[in-house]
C-alpha cells in the first residue's frame, strides 16, 4: 500500500530534480569493474507472487555531485546502513549505501567534496526522501552498491563477482 | 581401645536408663519408662541415583528424654521389592549408637528397579521408625544428540560471513562426548574439508555440563577441522526445554548462531516438508522450501526458491537420490540442481527422530555453485492436507543475510482459504520499514490448487513486503520446535518468504497451530532464546551484526517475565553491544495482554514496559511482543518503529531435564570483561 501511494511523488520529485539541476550522466553499466557478479538473470519460471519489487529498476535516475557528509554508523532518523549526502540543483540528497556500501573488502573509499555520481530509485521511507543508490562511480571506478532487485551486494559478493569477471564466467 | 572404654562406661547408663528392655536388674521399676525416639539425621532424601549404584550411609539418632543415646541397636530396612536398596548383608542391617545416640548404615545399594522408596530405622521402644526417602532412576545410557544452528561467523577474523553447522554427537550420561561428526559452511573458505562425503570428525574428550535447576549450561565439542572455533574448540550456550531437547547458540567468539540440540532416533517417515535458507553462489540470500516423498532412496517432489539474484521460482521439480544413513545419522542427498543458477545442491541430512532431519548444503568451493544453507525436513506422515488443515496458528519467520528481516503473528481461519482475523509485526529493519499490530485480516491461503498434498502458500494483506509465503505442511504428531515431543504443539507448516522482489529473500519460518491464547496459562518457567541483527555497533562498527541469547525465564501468570537467577548467555561477537561472551545476563519486563495470543512489551506504552536488559554490565532495553501459539510455545520478536535492532525467538516451556546426558552440575560461569567503558546501549534511535 505504501509504495502505492508513493509512486506519483516520486516520480513527480524525480522530474523535478532531473529537470532543474544538472546533466544527466548516464552511468555505463555494462563497464562495472566489480560487483558484476550480483546481476544475474532472473528466473523465468512461474512465480506465486505478483510482480511489486521493492526497487523498480524502471523507475531508475542518476544524479550526481560533491558528497557533503557520510554516515558510517546508526544515526538518529535514518535507515540503518551507510549514507552519503550530496549535493544537486534540488538541494541536498540523502542516498542510501545500505549496510555493506562502505564496508568490508573492495568497498568504495569517499571523502567529502568528492564529486560523486549515483544511480538508483528514490523512495519515500519514514516519510524522509531516501535515494536507494544501486551504483556509484567515485574516483572514476563503479562500484555496484545493490543489485538489480535493490538488495545489498554483500563483500563476499563483490568480491566472488570480481573472481567471476577473471575467471570470464557469466553468472 | 578408647571405644571399649567409652561403650562400657555408657553401657551401665545404657542398662540402667533401659533396664526394662535390657532386662538388667537393677531398681528401674521403681522409675518411670523412658520417652525413646528416633529420627534420620542423614542421607535422606537421596535422588537420582543411577540403579546399581550405592546411596550415601544413613544415619538415625535416638534419644532417650531427649538426650543421645549410645549402644542402642538400630535395625535399618529396606523394601523387599520394587525399587529398593541392598546393604552389604541383605535388606537389614543392624548398627549401634555411637557417644552421640547416631547409628550409621553402611551404603545402600539400589536393586535394578528405578524409583522411589523408603528405608527405615527402627529401634526398640521408639513408637515410630525414622524415614529415608530415596529415588533411584534407570541408567542413563549414552545417547546421541543432533545439533544444527545458523548465524555468522567471523571467518578466521575476516569479517561477518553467513554460516551453517549440522552433526551429530553421542554424549554418555555423565556428559562426556565420547564422538561424532559434523558439516560446517560459511561459503567463504570455511567448508568442512571432505566434503560430502567426509564430515569433519568430533573427538572424544567434550563436555557437556548443565545447571541441574536452571537447564542453562555448556557443551565444549573438539572437531577435527581446525579452522572452525578455537582451533577446532567449539563452545555452545545450551539451555535445555527438557532432556531430549535444548537451545543452542556458539559461544567461543568466533561465530554466533542460534539453533538446537535434540535426542536422536531413528527415521521412519517417507513424506516430508522441508525449508533451508543461506546464501546463494553470490553470497545473497536464499531460501528453499518443498515437499518430497522418499522410495528406496530416491526423493521426488515440489519445491520453491526466493533466490536474492535469480528470483522467485516456483514448483520446481525435485528429484533425488539420498545415500543410507551412517552409525550418526547422516546421509547424503544428491541430484537437486538449483533452478536459478543450474548448479547441482548437495545437501547432509542428519535424522533426528521419526519425523525429523537437519539439513546443511554442503557445497565446497571447488563446485560450481559454492553456497550454504541449513533447514530442517519434517515427516508429513499419512495426512491428507486441505484448507481445513490450518484454522489458527502463529507465524514466525527471519531473514538472516542480504536484508535482515523478521514477522510474526497470529491468525484465524474460516478454513476454506480466508484468515477471519489476524494480528502481525514486521520488522525489516534494513529497509526502514517497521510496523506493528499490523490487521492482516483478509489475507488468504491456499492448500489445495496445487495438486500438490501438503504444499500451499499464504498470502498476506498489510503486513509491510511480506506478502507472500510457501507454506509446506507438517504432520499433526510433530512438534518443529522440539521433535521428540509428541504431546503439545503439533503440526503445522514450515514456511519460506515468497513475496515479491525486495527485502524478504532467505525469510524461513514456521506456522505452529494456535490452540490457546489465555494469556494468564502463560506462566511458570521457559527455556527462551533468539536471533538478534542490530546496528547497535557498541563497541564495534559492525552494522548489522548478530547476537544471540539463550537462558531460563520465568513467567509469572498475569505478571512479570524474567531471567531466572542464573541469568542468560549473550554471544556478541561481533561487539554490537558487550563484545564478549557474558553470562548472567538479566532480561526482565511485564508483558502486556492487549489481545487474545498478543502481548506487548514497549517503551511506548501508556505504562512503558520495554524489555529491560543487563548484557555484559550494560544496561538497555529491546521493545518486544509476544504471540502466544499456546502455553508451551510462545514467540517473540523485537520490533519498534525507531530501533535499530530485530530479533526473533521462542519461549518454550520447560519440563524435566533431569535424565539429559550431561554432567549435572554447577558449572563456573565466569563474567568475561567487558570490552566497553559504556555502561548502557540503545536499541531505539528515535
Amino acid at each position: 500500500m505504501r509504495r502505492h501511494c508513493l509512486k506519483q511523488t516520486i516520480r513527480v520529485i524525480a522530474g523535478l530534480i532531473t529537470g532543474l539541476l544538472f546533466a544527466i550522466t548516464v552511468i555505463p553499466l555494462n563497464a562495472q569493474p566489480l560487483g558484476s557478479g550480483a546481476e544475474v538473470p532472473a528466473v523465468s519460471a512461474t512465480t506465486k507472487a505478483e510482480s511489486h519489487p521493492f526497487y523498480d529498476v524502471t523507475e531508475e535516475i542518476t544524479l550526481s555531485g560533491p558528497v557533503t557528509n557520510i554516515v558510517h554508523g546508526p544515526s538518529t532518523g535514518l535507515i540503518p546502513g551507510s549514507h552519503i549526502l550530496l549535493v544537486t540543483g534540488a538541494g541536498t540528497i540523502d542516498a542510501s549505501l545500505g549496510k555493506w556500501g562502505l564496508h568490508g573488502k573492495n568497498a568504495p573509499t569517499i571523502a567529502n567534496g568528492e564529486q560523486v555520481t549515483v544511480r538508483g530509485v528514490m523512495k519515500t521511507i519514514r516519510n524522509k526522501e531516501i535515494f536507494f543508490v544501486r551504483t556509484m562511480v567515485v574516483g572514476g571506478q563503479t562500484y555496484t552498491i545493490r543489485n538489480r532487485h535493490g538488495v545489498p551486494v554483500s563483500p563476499q559478493s563483490r568480491e566472488r563477482g570480481e573472481k567471476t569477471v577473471q575467471k570470464g564466467v557469466s553468472l | 581401645m578408647k571405644r571399649r572404654v567409652y561403650t562400657g562406661i555408657f553401657a551401665t547408663v545404657v542398662c540402667l536408663t533401659f533396664g526394662m528392655l535390657t532386662g538388667c536388674s537393677s531398681n528401674s521399676s521403681s522409675k518411670s519408662t523412658p520417652t525413646i525416639a528416633i529420627t534420620a539425621t542423614g542421607g535422606t532424601p537421596q535422588n537420582n541415583v543411577a540403579v546399581g549404584t550405592a546411596f550415601a550411609a544413613m544415619s538415625a539418632t535416638v534419644t532417650s528424654n531427649g538426650s543421645p543415646a549410645s549402644g542402642v541397636s538400630v535395625t535399618f530396612t529396606a523394601p523387599s521389592s520394587g525399587a529398593s536398596c541392598a546393604f552389604p548383608g541383605g535388606a537389614t542391617e543392624t548398627d549401634t549408637t555411637n557417644s552421640s545416640g547416631v547409628a550409621t548404615s553402611s551404603a545402600c545399594t539400589a536393586n535394578s528397579t528405578a524409583g522411589a522408596f523408603t528405608v527405615t530405622a527402627t529401634t526398640s521402644g521408639a513408637s515410630s521408625p525414622a524415614n529415608f526417602s530415596l529415588t533411584s532412576v534407570a541408567v542413563v545410557t549414552s545417547a546421541n544428540y543432533v545439533f544444527y544452528a545458523s548465524g555468522e561467523d567471523t571467518g578466521g577474523g575476516t569479517g561477518e560471513n553467513y554460516y551453517a553447522i549440522a552433526g551429530a554427537l553421542t554424549i554418555d550420561s555423565n556428559g562426556n562426548v565420547l564422538g561424532g561428526e559434523e558439516d560446517y559452511n560459511d561459503a567463504y573458505g570455511i567448508t568442512s574439508p571432505g566434503e560430502p562425503n567426509t564430515p569433519d570428525t568430533i573427538a572424544s574428550g567434550g563436555t557437556l555440563v548443565v545447571d541441574p535447576t536452571t537447564g542453562l549450561g555448556t557443551l565444549t565439542i573438539t572437531s577435527s577441522y581446525t579452522s572452525t572455533g578455537v582451533s577446532g574448540v567449539q563452545t555452545f550456550a545450551i539451555q535445555f526445554v527438557n532432556a531430549n531437547h535444548a537451545l543452542i547458540t556458539q559461544f567461543d567468539g568466533t561465530a554466533t548462531s542460534s539453533g538446537s540440540l535434540d535426542l536422536q532416533s531413528a527415521l521412519v517417515d517417507n513424506t516430508w516438508a522441508f525449508a533451508l535458507s543461506g546464501v546463494n553462489p553470490n553470497y545473497d540470500s536464499v531460501a528453499f522450501g518443498g515437499v518430497f516423498s522418499v522410495s528406496a532412496g530416491t526423493l521426488t517432489g515440489t519445491f520453491d526458491v526466493n533466490d536474492a539474484d535469480a528470483g522467485i521460482s516456483t514448483a520446481n521439480a525435485l528429484n533425488a537420490t539420498a545415500s543410507t544413513p551412517d552409525a550418526f545419522g547422516r546421509l547424503i542427498v544428491t541430484g537437486i540442481t538449483n533452478p536459478g543458477w543450474g548448479t547441482p545442491i548437495t545437501l547432509a541430512g542428519y535424522g533426528v527422530g521419526p519425523e525429523a532431519v537437519r539439513l546443511i548444503d554442503v557445497d565446497t568451493a571447488t563446485d560450481p555453485g559454492y553456497d550454504a544453507a541449513v533447514g530442517s525436513a519434517y515427516g508429513q506422515g499419512t495426512s491428507t492436507f486441505d484448507d481445513t488443515s490450518l484454522t489458527a496458528g502463529v507465524f514466525a519467520e527471519i531473514g538472516q543475510w542480504s536484508y535482515t528481516f523478521a514477522t510474526a503473528g497470529e491468525f484465524s481461519t474460516d478454513g476454506s482459504g480466508n484468515v477471519t482475523s489476524g494480528i502481525a509485526d514486521d520488522n525489516e529493519m534494513d529497509a526502514g520499514y517497521q510496523s506493528l499490530a499490523n490487521d492482516i485480516t483478509g489475507s488468504t491461503y491456499d492448500l489445495t490448487s496445487s495438486g500438490v498434498n501438503g504444499y500451499g502458500s499464504m498470502t498476506l494483506t498489510n503486513n509491510g513486503d511480506v506478502s507472500l509465503l510457501g507454506v509446506y505442511m507438517v504432520s499433526p504428531t510433530v512438534n518443529m520446535n522440539d521433535p521428540n515431543n509428541t504431546g503439545t504443539d503439533m503440526g503445522g507448516a514450515l514456511i519460506v518468504d515468497l513475496s515479491p522482489f525486495g527485502v524478504t529473500q532467505g525469510g524461513m519460518g514456521v506456522i505452529t497451530p494456535q490452540t490457546d491464547t489465555t494469556s494468564t496459562d502463560f506462566s511458570g518457567s521457559y527455556a527462551a532464546g533468539f536471533q538478534n541483527f542490530n546496528y547497535i555497533e557498541n563497541v564495534d562498527s559492525c552494522g548489522d551484526c548478530e547476537l544471540d541469547m539463550v537462558g531460563p525465564f520465568t513467567m509469572v501468570s498475569g505478571g512479570a517475565l524474567s531471567t531466572a537467577s542464573i541469568g542468560a548467555d549473550d554471544s556478541d561477537p561481533f561487539g554490537t553491544i558487550s563484545g564478549v561472551q557474558s553470562t548472567g545476563d538479566v532480561y526482565g519486563s511485564t508483558p502486556l495482554p492487549v489481545a487474545a495470543g498478543y502481548f506487548t512489551m514497549q517503551d511506548t506504552n501508556g505504562t512503558p514496559n520495554p524489555l529491560n536488559a543487563t548484557i555484559g554490565g550494560l544496561s538497555g532495553y529491546f521493545d518486544v511482543d509476544i504471540f502466544q501459539a499456546s502455553a508451551t510455545t510462545l514467540y517473540w520478536i523485537n520490533i519498534d518503529t525507531y530501533d535499530y535492532s530485530v530479533w526473533l525467538g521462542t519461549l518454550q516451556a520447560q519440563g524435566s531435564f533431569a535424565k539429559a546426558r550431561a554432567a549435572h552440575r554447577l558449572a563456573t560461569r565466569l563474567q568475561p570483561k567487558k570490552k566497553t567503558t559504556k555502561t548502557t546501549f540503545g536499541a531505539n534511535l528515535r
